[in-house]
Protein backbone atom coordinates (compact mmCIF):
# COMPACT_ATOMS: atom_id res chain seq x y z
CA UNK A 1 0.00 0.00 0.00
CA UNK A 2 1.48 3.36 -0.82
CA UNK A 3 2.66 5.90 1.81
CA UNK A 4 0.49 8.86 1.98
CA UNK A 5 1.33 12.37 2.95
CA UNK A 6 -0.16 14.07 5.77
CA UNK A 7 -2.56 16.50 3.10
CA UNK A 8 -3.96 13.30 1.35
CA UNK A 9 -4.58 11.52 4.91
CA UNK A 10 -6.28 14.72 5.79
CA UNK A 11 -8.69 14.56 2.88
CA UNK A 12 -8.95 10.19 2.89
CA UNK A 13 -10.58 10.79 6.64
CA UNK A 14 -12.64 14.21 5.65
CA UNK A 15 -14.03 11.88 2.88
CA UNK A 16 -14.76 9.11 4.95
CA UNK A 17 -16.16 11.23 7.37
CA UNK A 18 -18.42 12.98 4.44
CA UNK A 19 -19.35 9.65 3.91
CA UNK A 20 -20.10 8.96 7.69
CA UNK A 21 -22.90 11.98 7.04
CA UNK A 22 -24.31 11.06 4.38
CA UNK A 23 -25.03 7.28 5.39
CA UNK A 24 -26.67 8.81 8.48
CA UNK A 25 -28.82 11.36 6.36
CA UNK A 26 -29.62 8.32 3.96
CA UNK A 27 -30.37 6.57 7.68
CA UNK A 28 -32.70 9.19 8.26
CA UNK A 29 -34.63 9.35 5.01
CA UNK A 30 -35.14 5.42 5.64
CA UNK A 31 -35.59 5.29 9.55
CA UNK A 32 -39.35 3.58 10.54
CA UNK A 33 -41.01 5.87 12.47
CA UNK A 34 -41.67 4.36 16.16
CA UNK A 35 -44.39 5.57 18.54
CA UNK A 36 -42.93 7.73 20.53
CA UNK A 37 -42.42 7.00 24.17
CA UNK A 38 -44.80 8.72 27.10
CA UNK A 39 -43.23 9.90 29.90
CA UNK A 40 -46.34 8.66 30.98
CA UNK A 41 -45.29 4.78 30.68
CA UNK A 42 -43.19 5.19 33.95
CA UNK A 43 -44.59 6.14 37.01
CA UNK A 44 -42.74 9.31 39.09
CA UNK A 45 -42.60 7.22 42.00
CA UNK A 46 -40.34 4.50 39.91
CA UNK A 47 -38.63 7.36 38.50
CA UNK A 48 -37.45 8.88 41.96
CA UNK A 49 -36.38 5.34 42.82
CA UNK A 50 -34.06 4.52 40.47
CA UNK A 51 -32.84 8.50 40.25
CA UNK A 52 -30.60 7.41 42.65
CA UNK A 53 -31.50 11.00 44.54
CA UNK A 54 -30.90 13.49 41.17
CA UNK A 55 -34.72 14.75 41.45
CA UNK A 56 -34.16 18.39 40.40
CA UNK A 57 -31.88 17.05 37.70
CA UNK A 58 -34.42 14.52 36.16
CA UNK A 59 -37.52 16.95 36.78
CA UNK A 60 -35.25 19.33 34.86
CA UNK A 61 -34.42 17.02 31.91
CA UNK A 62 -38.14 16.25 31.92
CA UNK A 63 -39.39 19.80 31.74
CA UNK A 64 -37.19 20.85 29.31
CA UNK A 65 -39.03 18.52 26.59
CA UNK A 66 -42.27 19.35 28.46
CA UNK A 67 -41.89 23.18 28.21
CA UNK A 68 -42.37 22.76 24.62
CA UNK A 69 -45.55 20.85 24.62
CA UNK A 70 -48.03 23.84 26.05
CA UNK A 71 -47.79 24.91 21.89
CA UNK A 72 -49.45 21.73 20.80
CA UNK A 73 -52.44 23.25 22.98
CA UNK A 74 -53.02 24.98 20.24
CA UNK A 75 -53.72 22.10 18.13
CA UNK A 76 -56.29 20.54 21.11
CA UNK A 77 -53.39 18.45 22.15
CA UNK A 78 -53.47 18.46 25.91
CA UNK A 79 -50.15 16.31 26.88
CA UNK A 80 -48.93 19.11 28.62
CA UNK A 81 -50.73 18.80 31.64
CA UNK A 82 -50.25 14.89 32.21
CA UNK A 83 -46.34 15.64 31.64
CA UNK A 84 -46.07 18.61 33.51
CA UNK A 85 -48.10 16.53 36.72
CA UNK A 86 -45.21 14.42 36.12
CA UNK A 87 -42.51 16.68 36.18
CA UNK A 88 -43.92 18.18 39.50
CA UNK A 89 -44.02 14.93 40.79
CA UNK A 90 -40.88 13.93 40.33
CA UNK A 91 -39.74 17.01 42.31
CA UNK A 92 -42.01 18.76 43.74
CA UNK A 93 -40.17 21.68 44.99
CA UNK A 94 -39.03 22.80 41.31
CA UNK A 95 -41.28 26.14 41.39
CA UNK A 96 -40.64 27.39 37.51
CA UNK A 97 -42.71 24.61 36.08
CA UNK A 98 -45.75 25.87 38.32
CA UNK A 99 -44.21 29.70 37.49
CA UNK A 100 -44.00 29.51 33.26
CA UNK A 101 -47.46 27.18 33.70
CA UNK A 102 -49.42 30.67 35.32
CA UNK A 103 -47.78 32.68 33.41
CA UNK A 104 -48.73 31.12 30.06
CA UNK A 105 -51.70 29.00 30.17
CA UNK A 106 -54.11 32.09 30.13
CA UNK A 107 -52.75 32.98 26.67
CA UNK A 108 -53.47 29.49 25.26
CA UNK A 109 -56.25 28.43 23.79
CA UNK A 110 -59.10 27.17 26.39
CA UNK A 111 -63.37 27.42 26.55
CA UNK A 112 -62.96 30.69 28.25
CA UNK A 113 -60.84 32.93 30.18
CA UNK A 114 -62.14 32.14 33.18
CA UNK A 115 -61.46 28.27 32.28
CA UNK A 116 -57.91 29.30 31.65
CA UNK A 117 -57.30 31.68 34.34
CA UNK A 118 -58.78 28.77 37.31
CA UNK A 119 -56.53 26.29 34.97
CA UNK A 120 -53.41 28.71 35.88
CA UNK A 121 -55.03 29.09 39.11
CA UNK A 122 -54.85 25.38 40.33
CA UNK A 123 -51.20 24.91 39.31
CA UNK A 124 -50.17 28.12 41.13
CA UNK A 125 -51.93 27.50 43.84
CA UNK A 126 -49.93 23.87 44.14
CA UNK A 127 -46.93 25.82 43.23
CA UNK A 128 -47.26 28.00 46.16
CA UNK A 129 -48.07 25.11 48.69
CA UNK A 130 -45.37 22.41 47.60
CA UNK A 131 -42.47 24.54 45.54
CA UNK A 132 -39.59 26.82 46.68
CA UNK A 133 -40.16 30.08 47.29
CA UNK A 134 -40.52 31.70 44.25
CA UNK A 135 -42.45 35.40 43.82
CA UNK A 136 -42.88 34.57 40.60
CA UNK A 137 -45.87 32.48 40.94
CA UNK A 138 -48.12 34.87 43.17
CA UNK A 139 -46.69 37.32 40.88
CA UNK A 140 -48.30 36.23 37.53
CA UNK A 141 -51.38 34.63 39.36
CA UNK A 142 -51.95 37.97 40.13
CA UNK A 143 -51.64 39.18 36.92
CA UNK A 144 -54.21 36.41 35.52
CA UNK A 145 -56.47 37.69 38.19
CA UNK A 146 -56.11 41.65 37.39
CA UNK A 147 -55.92 41.31 33.28
CA UNK A 148 -58.27 38.32 33.05
CA UNK A 149 -60.33 37.48 35.90
CA UNK A 150 -60.81 41.41 36.64
CA UNK A 151 -60.83 40.47 40.08
CA UNK A 152 -58.84 43.47 41.60
CA UNK A 153 -59.45 41.94 45.33
CA UNK A 154 -57.52 38.95 44.23
CA UNK A 155 -55.11 40.58 42.45
CA UNK A 156 -54.23 42.49 45.46
CA UNK A 157 -53.77 39.03 47.49
CA UNK A 158 -51.61 37.67 45.12
CA UNK A 159 -49.29 40.57 44.50
CA UNK A 160 -49.05 40.87 48.39
CA UNK A 161 -47.58 37.62 48.39
CA UNK A 162 -45.50 37.98 45.80
CA UNK A 163 -44.06 41.21 47.30
CA UNK A 164 -43.09 39.19 50.81
CA UNK A 165 -41.39 36.51 49.32
CA UNK A 166 -37.48 36.74 49.32
CA UNK A 167 -35.76 37.02 46.41
CA UNK A 168 -38.52 39.57 44.50
CA UNK A 169 -36.72 41.77 42.31
CA UNK A 170 -37.03 45.67 43.22
CA UNK A 171 -39.28 46.44 39.78
CA UNK A 172 -41.83 43.89 40.86
CA UNK A 173 -42.15 44.53 44.44
CA UNK A 174 -42.11 48.07 43.78
CA UNK A 175 -45.33 47.51 41.43
CA UNK A 176 -46.94 44.80 43.71
CA UNK A 177 -46.53 47.34 46.95
CA UNK A 178 -48.05 50.05 44.99
CA UNK A 179 -50.84 48.09 43.15
CA UNK A 180 -54.37 49.49 43.37
CA UNK A 181 -52.91 53.35 44.38
CA UNK A 182 -52.52 53.96 40.18
CA UNK A 183 -55.75 55.27 39.07
CA UNK A 184 -54.78 55.32 35.26
CA UNK A 185 -55.83 51.75 34.39
CA UNK A 186 -54.00 52.20 30.95
CA UNK A 187 -50.99 52.89 32.89
CA UNK A 188 -51.07 50.31 35.43
CA UNK A 189 -51.49 47.48 33.05
CA UNK A 190 -48.33 48.85 30.59
CA UNK A 191 -46.01 48.97 33.67
CA UNK A 192 -47.51 45.15 34.53
CA UNK A 193 -46.31 43.99 31.03
CA UNK A 194 -43.31 45.91 31.72
CA UNK A 195 -42.72 43.81 34.93
CA UNK A 196 -43.41 40.70 32.98
CA UNK A 197 -41.21 41.14 30.45
CA UNK A 198 -38.60 41.79 32.76
CA UNK A 199 -39.53 38.75 34.73
CA UNK A 200 -39.20 36.16 31.84
CA UNK A 201 -36.34 34.40 29.92
CA UNK A 202 -39.55 33.01 27.23
CA UNK A 203 -38.95 34.97 23.77
CA UNK A 204 -42.48 34.33 22.95
CA UNK A 205 -43.81 35.80 25.97
CA UNK A 206 -41.11 38.59 26.18
CA UNK A 207 -42.23 39.27 22.51
CA UNK A 208 -45.80 39.20 23.46
CA UNK A 209 -45.38 41.87 26.86
CA UNK A 210 -43.57 44.15 24.30
CA UNK A 211 -46.70 43.92 21.82
CA UNK A 212 -48.92 45.00 24.33
CA UNK A 213 -46.81 47.44 25.59
CA UNK A 214 -46.55 48.87 22.30
CA UNK A 215 -50.11 48.59 21.86
CA UNK A 216 -50.86 50.66 24.94
CA UNK A 217 -47.79 53.25 23.81
CA UNK A 218 -49.71 54.18 20.59
CA UNK A 219 -52.99 54.64 22.30
CA UNK A 220 -50.85 57.62 24.44
CA UNK A 221 -49.13 59.11 21.80
CA UNK A 222 -52.30 59.25 19.35
CA UNK A 223 -54.41 60.67 22.44
CA UNK A 224 -51.45 63.30 22.99
CA UNK A 225 -51.27 64.29 19.23
CA UNK A 226 -55.43 64.88 19.26
CA UNK A 227 -54.95 67.18 22.18
CA UNK A 228 -51.98 69.12 20.36
CA UNK A 229 -54.42 69.19 17.10
CA UNK A 230 -57.01 70.58 19.44
CA UNK A 231 -54.69 73.11 20.80
CA UNK A 232 -53.76 74.24 17.27
CA UNK A 233 -57.16 73.97 15.67
CA UNK A 234 -59.38 74.38 18.58
CA UNK A 235 -61.40 70.70 17.24
CA UNK A 236 -60.28 67.21 18.14
CA UNK A 237 -60.13 65.73 14.78
CA UNK A 238 -62.17 63.06 13.48
CA UNK A 239 -59.54 60.33 11.94
CA UNK A 240 -55.49 59.65 12.10
CA UNK A 241 -54.99 60.51 8.94
CA UNK A 242 -55.87 64.09 10.26
CA UNK A 243 -52.69 64.37 12.60
CA UNK A 244 -50.43 63.15 9.78
CA UNK A 245 -52.03 65.51 7.83
CA UNK A 246 -51.51 68.53 10.08
CA UNK A 247 -47.71 67.34 10.59
CA UNK A 248 -48.66 66.66 14.02
CA UNK A 249 -47.34 62.90 13.72
CA UNK A 250 -45.39 61.71 10.92
CA UNK A 251 -47.42 58.60 10.13
CA UNK A 252 -49.89 56.58 11.77
CA UNK A 253 -48.56 53.80 14.36
CA UNK A 254 -48.97 50.17 13.18
CA UNK A 255 -50.58 48.33 15.45
CA UNK A 256 -48.71 44.83 16.92
CA UNK A 257 -51.96 42.81 17.12
CA UNK A 258 -52.86 44.39 13.55
CA UNK A 259 -56.10 46.51 14.57
CA UNK A 260 -56.91 50.10 13.23
CA UNK A 261 -56.92 53.08 15.47
CA UNK A 262 -59.82 55.71 15.03
CA UNK A 263 -60.02 58.90 16.80
CA UNK A 264 -63.53 59.54 19.03
CA UNK A 265 -65.55 62.17 19.32
CA UNK A 266 -63.63 63.19 22.97
CA UNK A 267 -60.34 63.01 21.55
CA UNK A 268 -59.32 59.75 22.72
CA UNK A 269 -58.35 57.15 20.49
CA UNK A 270 -59.66 53.91 20.38
CA UNK A 271 -59.99 50.86 17.94
CA UNK A 272 -61.78 50.89 15.13
CA UNK A 273 -64.30 47.49 15.48
CA UNK A 274 -65.54 47.62 12.24
CA UNK A 275 -62.29 46.43 10.82
CA UNK A 276 -61.03 43.54 12.80
CA UNK A 277 -57.49 41.96 11.80
CA UNK A 278 -58.24 38.70 9.82
CA UNK A 279 -57.29 36.84 12.66
CA UNK A 280 -59.88 37.74 15.16
CA UNK A 281 -62.27 38.08 11.88
CA UNK A 282 -61.35 34.66 10.36
CA UNK A 283 -61.43 32.83 14.06
CA UNK A 284 -64.39 34.27 16.41
CA UNK A 285 -63.61 33.69 20.38
CA UNK A 286 -65.18 30.58 21.14
CA UNK B 1 3.23 9.00 58.18
CA UNK B 2 6.36 10.06 55.64
CA UNK B 3 6.04 6.60 53.81
CA UNK B 4 2.18 7.18 53.65
CA UNK B 5 2.99 10.60 52.31
CA UNK B 6 5.16 9.32 49.64
CA UNK B 7 2.97 6.78 48.54
CA UNK B 8 0.16 9.23 48.21
CA UNK B 9 2.30 11.86 45.88
CA UNK B 10 3.42 8.80 43.94
CA UNK B 11 -0.31 7.40 43.30
CA UNK B 12 -1.53 11.26 42.26
CA UNK B 13 1.81 11.21 39.72
CA UNK B 14 1.02 7.90 38.36
CA UNK B 15 -2.70 8.30 37.84
CA UNK B 16 -2.73 11.68 36.48
CA UNK B 17 -0.51 11.09 33.69
CA UNK B 18 -3.50 8.02 32.98
CA UNK B 19 -5.07 9.24 29.60
CA UNK B 20 -8.28 7.63 30.50
CA UNK B 21 -8.49 10.10 33.27
CA UNK B 22 -7.57 12.80 30.80
CA UNK B 23 -10.53 11.64 28.64
CA UNK B 24 -13.04 11.55 31.35
CA UNK B 25 -11.80 15.07 32.40
CA UNK B 26 -12.37 16.04 28.83
CA UNK B 27 -15.94 14.57 28.87
CA UNK B 28 -16.80 16.12 32.05
CA UNK B 29 -15.20 19.66 30.61
CA UNK B 30 -17.56 19.34 27.45
CA UNK B 31 -20.86 18.17 29.50
CA UNK B 32 -20.17 21.25 32.02
CA UNK B 33 -20.02 23.56 29.00
CA UNK B 34 -22.76 21.49 27.24
CA UNK B 35 -24.96 23.40 30.11
CA UNK B 36 -24.68 26.87 28.21
CA UNK B 37 -27.01 24.79 25.79
CA UNK B 38 -29.10 23.27 27.88
CA UNK B 39 -29.62 26.65 29.55
CA UNK B 40 -31.12 27.61 26.49
CA UNK B 41 -33.33 24.79 26.66
CA UNK B 42 -34.81 25.49 30.00
CA UNK B 43 -34.74 29.45 29.14
CA UNK B 44 -31.57 30.08 31.93
CA UNK B 45 -33.66 29.01 34.87
CA UNK B 46 -30.95 29.46 37.52
CA UNK B 47 -32.21 26.43 39.57
CA UNK B 48 -31.75 24.04 36.70
CA UNK B 49 -28.74 24.93 35.56
CA UNK B 50 -27.48 24.01 38.45
CA UNK B 51 -28.94 20.84 38.52
CA UNK B 52 -27.88 20.42 35.24
CA UNK B 53 -23.87 20.93 36.46
CA UNK B 54 -23.91 19.69 39.79
CA UNK B 55 -25.00 16.34 38.82
CA UNK B 56 -22.82 16.03 35.58
CA UNK B 57 -20.33 16.64 38.00
CA UNK B 58 -21.17 14.16 40.24
CA UNK B 59 -21.28 11.36 37.63
CA UNK B 60 -18.19 12.25 36.24
CA UNK B 61 -16.30 12.33 39.43
CA UNK B 62 -18.24 8.63 40.44
CA UNK B 63 -16.71 7.62 37.10
CA UNK B 64 -13.42 8.84 37.71
CA UNK B 65 -13.62 7.22 41.47
CA UNK B 66 -14.50 3.89 39.85
CA UNK B 67 -12.42 3.67 37.63
CA UNK B 68 -9.40 4.59 39.89
CA UNK B 69 -10.11 2.83 43.21
CA UNK B 70 -11.02 -0.51 41.56
CA UNK B 71 -8.14 -0.46 38.22
CA UNK B 72 -5.31 1.65 40.63
CA UNK B 73 -5.07 -0.93 43.59
CA UNK B 74 -5.57 -4.10 41.00
CA UNK B 75 -2.17 -2.96 38.72
CA UNK B 76 -0.09 -2.53 41.48
CA UNK B 77 -0.31 -5.94 42.51
CA UNK B 78 -0.64 -7.27 39.29
CA UNK B 79 1.87 -5.51 37.49
CA UNK B 80 4.47 -6.70 41.08
CA UNK B 81 5.17 -2.95 41.68
CA UNK B 82 3.38 -4.07 45.44
CA UNK B 83 6.71 -6.25 45.39
CA UNK B 84 9.16 -3.40 44.87
CA UNK B 85 7.43 -0.61 47.56
CA UNK B 86 6.79 -4.01 50.11
CA UNK B 87 10.40 -4.76 50.35
CA UNK B 88 11.52 -1.31 51.52
CA UNK B 89 10.63 -0.75 55.43
CA UNK B 90 6.56 0.12 54.16
CA UNK B 91 3.71 -1.68 55.63
CA UNK B 92 0.57 -3.11 54.52
CA UNK B 93 -1.09 -0.85 56.43
CA UNK B 94 0.98 2.29 55.23
CA UNK B 95 0.52 1.04 51.48
CA UNK B 96 -3.10 1.00 51.39
CA UNK B 97 -3.55 4.44 53.26
CA UNK B 98 -1.03 6.22 50.91
CA UNK B 99 -2.98 4.57 47.79
CA UNK B 100 -5.80 5.44 49.30
CA UNK B 101 -4.90 9.30 49.98
CA UNK B 102 -3.41 9.47 46.44
CA UNK B 103 -6.08 8.51 44.64
CA UNK B 104 -8.15 11.22 47.17
CA UNK B 105 -6.19 13.69 45.85
CA UNK B 106 -6.68 12.62 42.22
CA UNK B 107 -10.18 13.16 42.75
CA UNK B 108 -9.53 16.42 45.15
CA UNK B 109 -7.88 17.63 41.60
CA UNK B 110 -10.91 16.64 39.43
CA UNK B 111 -13.34 18.03 41.71
CA UNK B 112 -11.33 21.44 41.91
CA UNK B 113 -11.17 21.63 37.98
CA UNK B 114 -14.89 20.86 37.24
CA UNK B 115 -15.98 22.99 39.83
CA UNK B 116 -14.30 26.03 38.52
CA UNK B 117 -15.42 25.13 35.18
CA UNK B 118 -19.09 24.92 36.91
CA UNK B 119 -19.08 28.24 38.35
CA UNK B 120 -17.66 29.77 35.48
CA UNK B 121 -20.93 28.76 33.79
CA UNK B 122 -23.15 29.54 36.41
CA UNK B 123 -21.45 32.89 36.62
CA UNK B 124 -21.69 33.01 32.46
CA UNK B 125 -25.56 32.60 32.94
CA UNK B 126 -25.98 35.09 35.75
CA UNK B 127 -26.80 32.76 38.05
CA UNK B 128 -24.24 34.71 40.70
CA UNK B 129 -21.56 32.97 42.29
CA UNK B 130 -23.00 29.54 43.83
CA UNK B 131 -21.15 29.15 47.17
CA UNK B 132 -23.77 26.37 47.98
CA UNK B 133 -23.05 24.90 44.81
CA UNK B 134 -19.06 24.38 46.42
CA UNK B 135 -20.61 23.35 49.63
CA UNK B 136 -22.44 20.49 47.33
CA UNK B 137 -19.43 19.81 45.30
CA UNK B 138 -17.33 19.36 48.61
CA UNK B 139 -19.96 17.00 50.04
CA UNK B 140 -19.66 14.82 46.75
CA UNK B 141 -15.98 14.37 46.93
CA UNK B 142 -16.44 13.27 50.61
CA UNK B 143 -18.82 10.14 49.48
CA UNK B 144 -16.52 9.34 46.44
CA UNK B 145 -13.62 9.20 48.77
CA UNK B 146 -15.88 6.74 50.93
CA UNK B 147 -16.82 5.26 47.71
CA UNK B 148 -12.76 4.95 47.17
CA UNK B 149 -12.14 3.34 50.12
CA UNK B 150 -14.91 0.82 49.00
CA UNK B 151 -13.36 0.17 45.97
CA UNK B 152 -9.75 -0.52 48.03
CA UNK B 153 -11.52 -2.81 50.21
CA UNK B 154 -13.22 -5.25 47.36
CA UNK B 155 -9.66 -4.62 45.48
CA UNK B 156 -7.85 -6.26 48.50
CA UNK B 157 -9.76 -9.51 47.87
CA UNK B 158 -11.23 -9.69 44.42
CA UNK B 159 -10.47 -9.11 40.73
CA UNK B 160 -10.39 -6.02 38.78
CA UNK B 161 -13.54 -6.63 36.90
CA UNK B 162 -15.76 -7.99 39.90
CA UNK B 163 -14.47 -4.82 41.84
CA UNK B 164 -16.24 -2.61 39.70
CA UNK B 165 -19.28 -4.75 39.79
CA UNK B 166 -19.56 -4.65 43.24
CA UNK B 167 -18.55 -0.98 43.79
CA UNK B 168 -21.49 -0.15 41.32
CA UNK B 169 -23.44 -2.11 43.30
CA UNK B 170 -22.92 -0.60 46.50
CA UNK B 171 -22.90 2.74 44.45
CA UNK B 172 -26.72 2.28 43.18
CA UNK B 173 -27.96 1.01 46.67
CA UNK B 174 -26.29 3.77 48.73
CA UNK B 175 -28.71 5.61 46.76
CA UNK B 176 -31.76 3.56 47.19
CA UNK B 177 -31.84 2.38 50.53
CA UNK B 178 -33.26 5.01 52.36
CA UNK B 179 -36.32 4.94 49.49
CA UNK B 180 -36.79 0.74 49.88
CA UNK B 181 -36.83 1.04 54.28
CA UNK B 182 -39.42 4.41 52.99
CA UNK B 183 -41.42 1.74 50.24
CA UNK B 184 -41.20 -1.20 52.74
CA UNK B 185 -43.10 0.91 55.59
CA UNK B 186 -45.22 2.28 53.31
CA UNK B 187 -46.50 -1.39 52.34
CA UNK B 188 -46.46 -2.36 56.22
CA UNK B 189 -43.98 -4.76 55.16
CA UNK B 190 -43.26 -6.34 58.49
CA UNK B 191 -41.64 -9.16 61.05
CA UNK B 192 -37.96 -10.65 59.67
CA UNK B 193 -38.13 -8.85 56.39
CA UNK B 194 -38.67 -5.47 57.78
CA UNK B 195 -35.74 -6.15 59.76
CA UNK B 196 -33.67 -7.38 56.62
CA UNK B 197 -34.66 -4.04 54.87
CA UNK B 198 -33.40 -2.15 58.31
CA UNK B 199 -30.21 -3.95 58.75
CA UNK B 200 -29.26 -3.51 55.37
CA UNK B 201 -30.16 0.29 55.51
CA UNK B 202 -27.89 0.41 58.82
CA UNK B 203 -24.96 -2.06 57.24
CA UNK B 204 -24.89 -0.68 54.00
CA UNK B 205 -23.06 3.00 52.80
CA UNK B 206 -25.81 5.27 53.01
CA UNK B 207 -25.30 7.73 50.60
CA UNK B 208 -27.78 9.81 50.41
CA UNK B 209 -26.92 12.07 53.33
CA UNK B 210 -24.21 13.55 51.33
CA UNK B 211 -26.39 15.08 49.07
CA UNK B 212 -26.34 18.26 49.45
CA UNK B 213 -27.50 19.32 45.81
CA UNK B 214 -30.82 19.84 47.11
CA UNK B 215 -29.67 22.62 49.53
CA UNK B 216 -27.29 24.28 46.18
CA UNK B 217 -30.77 24.10 43.97
CA UNK B 218 -33.60 24.10 46.49
CA UNK B 219 -34.34 26.66 49.41
CA UNK B 220 -34.19 23.45 51.89
CA UNK B 221 -32.46 24.63 55.38
CA UNK B 222 -30.49 22.25 56.01
CA UNK B 223 -28.95 22.24 59.75
CA UNK B 224 -24.76 22.16 59.92
CA UNK B 225 -25.29 19.36 62.40
CA UNK B 226 -26.41 17.32 59.98
CA UNK B 227 -23.31 17.93 57.70
CA UNK B 228 -21.10 17.20 61.07
CA UNK B 229 -22.61 13.73 60.96
CA UNK B 230 -22.29 13.38 57.17
CA UNK B 231 -18.50 13.81 57.75
CA UNK B 232 -18.53 12.06 61.03
CA UNK B 233 -20.13 9.18 59.07
CA UNK B 234 -17.77 9.29 55.91
CA UNK B 235 -14.93 9.25 58.35
CA UNK B 236 -16.28 6.29 60.77
CA UNK B 237 -17.00 3.98 57.38
CA UNK B 238 -13.87 5.11 55.47
CA UNK B 239 -11.95 3.71 58.53
CA UNK B 240 -14.12 0.75 58.82
CA UNK B 241 -12.88 -0.48 55.19
CA UNK B 242 -9.72 0.82 55.10
CA UNK B 243 -9.16 -1.29 58.53
CA UNK B 244 -10.79 -4.52 56.86
CA UNK B 245 -8.69 -3.81 53.56
CA UNK B 246 -4.98 -3.47 55.30
CA UNK B 247 -6.45 -7.19 57.69
CA UNK B 248 -7.44 -8.72 54.29
CA UNK B 249 -4.49 -7.52 52.57
CA UNK B 250 -2.19 -8.94 55.64
CA UNK B 251 -3.11 -11.89 55.38
CA UNK B 252 -2.80 -11.91 51.59
CA UNK B 253 0.13 -13.94 50.15
CA UNK B 254 2.05 -11.64 47.47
Amino acid sequence: MARLNGYTKIAVLGLLLALVALLQFEYDATKITLPASSAQTASPFMVRIIDMGFHPAVASFLWATTMPEILDLWNKKTEYFPDLAFVNAVDPKLSYPYAFSVLTLPAAPAQDDSQAVSQADAIGAQGLAVADPDWRIPYYMATNEFLYAKDDQAAAKYYNIAAETPGIPQYAERFSLNFGIETDQRQKTEQLWETIKDSTNDPDTQARAQAYIDHLQDFDYLDAASKQYKAQFGVYPTSTAELVQAGIIPSVPVDPFGFTFIIQKDGTSAIDLSSLPSYISAEPAQ
Amino acid sequence: MRNIFIIAKNTLTLEIRDKILYGIIVFGLLYIFFMLFLADLVLKEPTMIKAFGLTGIYFFNAIIALFLGTTSFFKDVDRKVVYFILSKPVSRMQFVLGKFFGLCLVLLLTSAILGVAYVGVVLFEHAGFDWIGLVAIAMQFLEMALFLAFAIFVSTFSSSLLSIVYTSGVFFLGHIVSQLVADAKAINLGGVRLLLVEVLYYIFPNLEKFDARDLAIHAVATPWISFGLAVAYAAAYIIFLLTAAVWIFDKKEI
